[in-house]
């Protein structure tokens, strides 16, 4: 069975950084969005689903009120058979906690948190347009811990603006004081047509130096390690047997089925695409309708890079066995021109795993592109 | 068009300056004549191409015939206007082949220019009558005394020859018409002679073919006659002749001392001897030919490579078509390790080269690569034998020839005379030799230098409007070639030389110049997963580096709820990208490389 990601479109307000699919809306859309929701559930999955992960995601999850999410706790109850689940997660918007959100979360399935905290700065905070104040992810944490929620992970976002190391570190170690098991660290990207990146194009802001934002990739590694964990995947640490299994899923490309707004799904090699817009999306499914706005059965040659794409993004890599199946080549010997180099340059070890070098992750996406237009030039694969 | 004895027909050119408003005046007088349709007229009837309309300047020469009344009397007056530009100096020079006199304007906001000495001197050496003519008196800025007492005191001209005029507002048209027939002699020749007509223009016509501008001197053209091009001895058959004026109009038979167009069924105007007379057949061993002209030599060559390596076919097309109706530019095919097959052209001068450009991408559609342009060069060989080098990829090892030669002009440049210590070391400091000063009055003066081409062509144009606040003006004419210490600087990326981006450059030049290259090349090259070497170097010796950094940071943060599509989107982006490059010592160069070197904004 595949994994579920279940996405919940809503926010209280936009962040200035983001440009995922997500809305301020009234009580109302939401409710109608939970009714659809089950719809489709019962659309594409009339006999249940009993996936092995969970993963809610937004958005914002906890943008939902409390009855709204023990509507949400009943649709699961009628829907989905968590008896092989493994691992529930749910994003938290630190600001949105209550504890009886908290206890709906749990009532729901929920074992696992993951604080969208981004920073522990007031003033990055502000600048990233986070809803909360400093104190409130510490009293987020206890809430969850309270109910019950024992797995906690935080995502914190560096090379912000006028961000130093020294804040960074203090960062890192505040998200590590909760006795936290996993750590999603990102850099921030700047998107298209998001007010943080109108205001780098206008100067408002001066983006993080590429020294020093190389220099916060290598120490947010060193402090994890330190503290005992392990960078697994480019911006996620974890301690050992903590890394998220949901989230893995992606990477190793398995299957999974994305329900809610927006969600993707990839589900034997195609991908599925639900409409973005919780209105459109709604409603297809009072019509009776599947809400997808895009299915693509991917080819091999896509397969492949797609794997490449999302596995190298792995301290494990991707197994080279696995390549060679899906290609019926062997791959080391179609993508040899690309190996050679990229080996002789130390950014990957190639053995029955293909993987990146510490020095490889941190240019990942020139090391893909070599490789995916060497095998471009030595492949034919089957459509 | 009723029949004009030979006294009653005047054939005269419009010459000036560039922008001292010649077509607007050709404009006028069309405006005035007996046959004009007011319902055809448009702004710019003169300018009738696209790019013309667009850029406000004349490219092309054109000759319109106008029937006149001028105090109640019938005249043909067959007018050539001319463009200003001095990479077009070659079509002034044809169109007063075919008259007797011209019309020098000056705007009297500028006074006189360096084209205008320029084409004054042509006109007196060609015999013409000039009638001088200060131009935009209607403007506040006029300054009509003394642009009349300069033209007095650089050409001798007598205050009371001077028309003032507008071509805009029309003051001083009258004047001008009566001038015209007052002052500009009636053409010479007789109608019993046998055929000879002077060849001073071709244009392509998509319903004619080609077609030919010519000036009868003798005799007379009409369809079915059997006619001999005097300097190939290619014979035709007279289709079809006429006059131009806002299109081609159709005549029986061109008389004697008329200009106009022949129609015989030439295939291609690269088979059109320019300046080559035309004769009747059966009298093609009895007549001499009229003092000819000779066709233009480009001065500057640049490669024109293909984007897609598989359009290469679609530019030799775009190439030949552009060739129908512009002979005065040169292309053969070339190949270059950096980018590919394409064609080496030849250019009158860089203006003619940009429009040359512009119009092939239009015209084609296609997308292009430009070298840098260089002049041309000599070399001359242990066994006493002159090669001509048109690209620096070509120039052998300095063992293989004795010196090498490069083209010289002689420049004229117009100059407010508290801009002339800069006019002079900008000179000088560009290889210039001083030669000549002489004052304008009004606080103007033409300096005379002798220069390399090259120079010119790098930038010179460019420094000479930025030190002389936009007032400077300059003209050349090229005198001969002249030996000198010139060296090929070859550019290497990443240890691999870029055949494309090889240069001749004089020795005190060399280093300098080859570090703005390289730097510019730092600029447009993307960083790659290792270091890129960028050198340059003369014979063996490196005189300059530069290094392009590693890819620092290259990974995408954040991969969003189970959305692999979107980083495979980015994937594909990226790949597209990297077909566009040209790859050189396993460094991907962008297309955009060559173009912005062609760029390298030149502050010595
Ligand atoms: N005020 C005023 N403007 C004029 C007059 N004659 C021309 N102009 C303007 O001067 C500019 C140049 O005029 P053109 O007639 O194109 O000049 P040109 O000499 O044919 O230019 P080239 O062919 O490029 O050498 C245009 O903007 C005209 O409108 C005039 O008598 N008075
Ligand atoms: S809470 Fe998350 S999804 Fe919502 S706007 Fe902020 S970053 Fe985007
Ligand atoms: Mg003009």
């Amino acid at each position: 069975m595949p994994s579920l990601y279940v996405h919940i479109p809503f926010c209280v307000r936009k962040c200035e950084y983001c440009d995922f699919y997500s809305e301020a809306a009234g009580e109302r859309d939401i409710d109608r969005y939970l009714v659809a929701l089950e719809c489709e559930f019962t659309l594409r999955y009339p006999d249940g689903i009993a996936p092995e992960t969970v993963f809610l995601g937004g958005g914002t999850p906890t943008r939902l009120s409390a009855e709204q999410l023990r509507t949400l706790g009943e649709i699961f109850k009628r829907r989905v058979d968590l008896s092989r689940c493994i691992e529930f997660t749910c994003e938290i918007n630190p600001g949105t906690l209550t504890p009886e959100k908290a206890d709906a979360l749990v009532a729901l399935g929920v074992d696992r948190a993951s604080f969208g905290v981004q920073s522990f700065n007031p003033d990055f905070l502000k600048s990233l347009g986070r809803i909360y104040e400093v104190g409130t992810p510490p009293q987020a944490v206890a809430m969850a811990r309270a109910a019950g929620i024992t797995r906690v992970s935080m995502d914190l976002m560096f090379a912000l603006p006028g961000q130093n190391l020294t804040q960074l570190r203090d960062d890192l170690h505040q998200a590590l004081s909760f006795g936290t098991e996993h750590l999603s660290l990102y850099a921030l990207t700047y998107e298209d047509d998001t007010p943080l990146t109108r205001d780098l194009q206008s100067g408002k802001v001066q983006p993080c130096p590429e020294e020093l934002e190389r220099a916060m990739f290598s120490t947010v590694g060193d402090f994890c390690a330190k503290s005992g964990l392990q960078r697994y995947e480019v911006s996620n640490f974890a301690r050992p047997g903590a890394e998220c299994r949901h989230n893995l899923v992606y990477w190793r490309v398995g299957e999974w089925a994305g329900l809610g707004a927006g969600a993707h799904s990839m589900l034997d090699h195609e991908i599925i695409e639900n409409a973005a817009d919780h209105k459109a999306y709604a409603d297809a499914l009072e019509a009776g309708k599947l809400p997808f706005v895009r299915r693509e059965k991917l080819t091999v040659g896509r397969q492949v890079e797609t794997l490449l794409l999302m596995a190298l993004r792995l301290d494990e890599g991707v197994e080279v066995a696995r390549l060679d199946a899906l290609i019926g080549e062997k791959f080391t010997a179609r993508a040899a021109d690309a190996l050679e180099t990229l080996t002789r340059q130390g950014l990957i070890e190639c053995g029955a795993h293909l993987r990146c070098t510490d020095r490889g992750l941190m240019v990942l996406d020139s090391v893909i592109l070599e490789i995916a237009c060497v095998l471009d030039r030595t492949t034919a694969l089957p459509a | 068009m009723a029949e004009y004895p030979l006294s009653n027909i005047r054939n005269f050119s419009i010459i000036a300056h560039i922008d001292h408003g010649k077509s607007t005046l050709a404009d006028r007088l069309l405006q005035s004549s007996a046959a004009f349709d007011q319902r055809k007229l448009r702004e710019q009837t003169m300018d009738s191409m696209d790019l013309e309309r667009e850029r406000g300047i004349t490219i092309k020469a054109k000759a319109i015939a106008l029937p006149m009344v001028i105090r109640g009397e019938n005249y043909l007056f067959n007018l050539i206007d001319t463009p200003g530009h001095v990479d077009f100096g070659y079509e002034v020079s044809r169109a007063m082949h075919a008259c007797e006199g011209a019309l020098l304007l000056v705007d009297t906001t500028q006074g006189i220019q360096a084209q205008t000495v320029a084409n004054m001197y042509q006109a007196i050496n060609a015999d013409l009558t000039v009638i001088p003519l200060a131009n935009k008196v209607d403007m506040v800025a006029s300054r009509y005394e003394e642009t009349v007492a300069e033209m007095h005191q650089v050409f001798g001209i007598k205050e009371e020859e001077v028309i003032k005029c507008s071509g805009k507002t029309g003051i001083g048209v009258p004047e001008i018409l009566e001038a015209i027939v007052d002052r500009i002699p009636p053409p010479k020749g007789d109608r019993d002679n046998p055929l000879t007509a002077l060849i001073f223009d071709a244009v392509y016509d998509d319903y004619r073919g080609v077609v030919l501008y010519v000036r009868i001197r003798d005799g007379f053209l009409e369809p079915r006659q059997k006619i001999a091009m005097m300097a190939t001895g290619k014979e035709f058959e007279v289709l079809e002749v006429g006059v131009a004026r806002m299109g081609l109009i159709k005549q029986p038979v061109l008389e004697t001392g008329c200009v106009g167009y022949v129609v015989c069924g030439v295939k291609s105007i690269q088979d059109v001897g320019i300046g080559d007379t035309i004769t009747l057949a059966s009298s093609k061993d009895v007549v001499k030919p009229l003092p000819g002209y000779k066709k233009p030599q480009p001065m500057v060559y640049a490669g024109i490579y293909p984007t897609q390596a598989s359009d290469f076919e679609n530019l030799r097309k775009g190439l030949q078509k552009l060739s129908l109706s512009d002979s005065s530019f040169t292309y053969v095919p070339e190949q270059s390790g950096a980018l590919g097959h394409g064609f080496r052209c030849g250019y009158l001068g860089l203006l003619h080269m940009d429009i040359v450009q512009e119009r092939l991408e239009r015209e084609s559609g296609l997308e292009l690569v430009m070298t840098a342009p260089n002049v041309h060069y000599e070399i001359l060989t242990p066994k006493g034998e002159v090669v001509k080098i048109e690209r620096a990829a070509d120039l052998p090892d300095p063992s293989q020839y004795e010196e090498i030669r490069e083209p010289i002009v002689r420049l004229n440049v117009i100059t407010p005379t508290d801009s002339i210590g800069d006019v002079i070391k900008l000179s000088l400091e560009r290889r210039g030799l001083y030669q000549n000063q002489e004052h304008l009055g009004q606080g103007r003066a033409m300096l005379t230098f002798k220069m390399p081409l090259s120079e010119i062509i790098f930038d010179y144009f460019d420094r000479l409007k930025s030190i002389t606040h936009g007032y400077g003006t300059m003209d050349y004419e090229l005198i001969g070639f002249e030996a000198a210490d010139l060296v090929k600087v070859r550019i290497m990326v990443a240890a691999e030389d870029v055949d494309a981006l090889a240069m001749i450059v004089h020795k005190q030049f060399a280093e300098s110049r080859s570090r703005k290259v390289l730097i510019k090349l730092k600029d447009e090259i993307p960083r790659h997963l290792f270091v890129i070497a960028l050198q340059a170097a003369v014979g063996g010796k490196i005189i300059a580096a530069e290094r392009i950094g590693s890819v620092g940071k290259n990974v995408t943060a954040k991969c969003y709820g189970g959305d692999v599509s979107r980083k495979r989107k980015l994937l594909e982006k990226q790949k597209k990208g990297k077909a566009r490059m040209k790859m050189i010592g396993g460094v991907e160069v962008p297309q955009e490389a060559f173009l912005s070197i062609l760029q390298v904004d030149n502050e010595d």
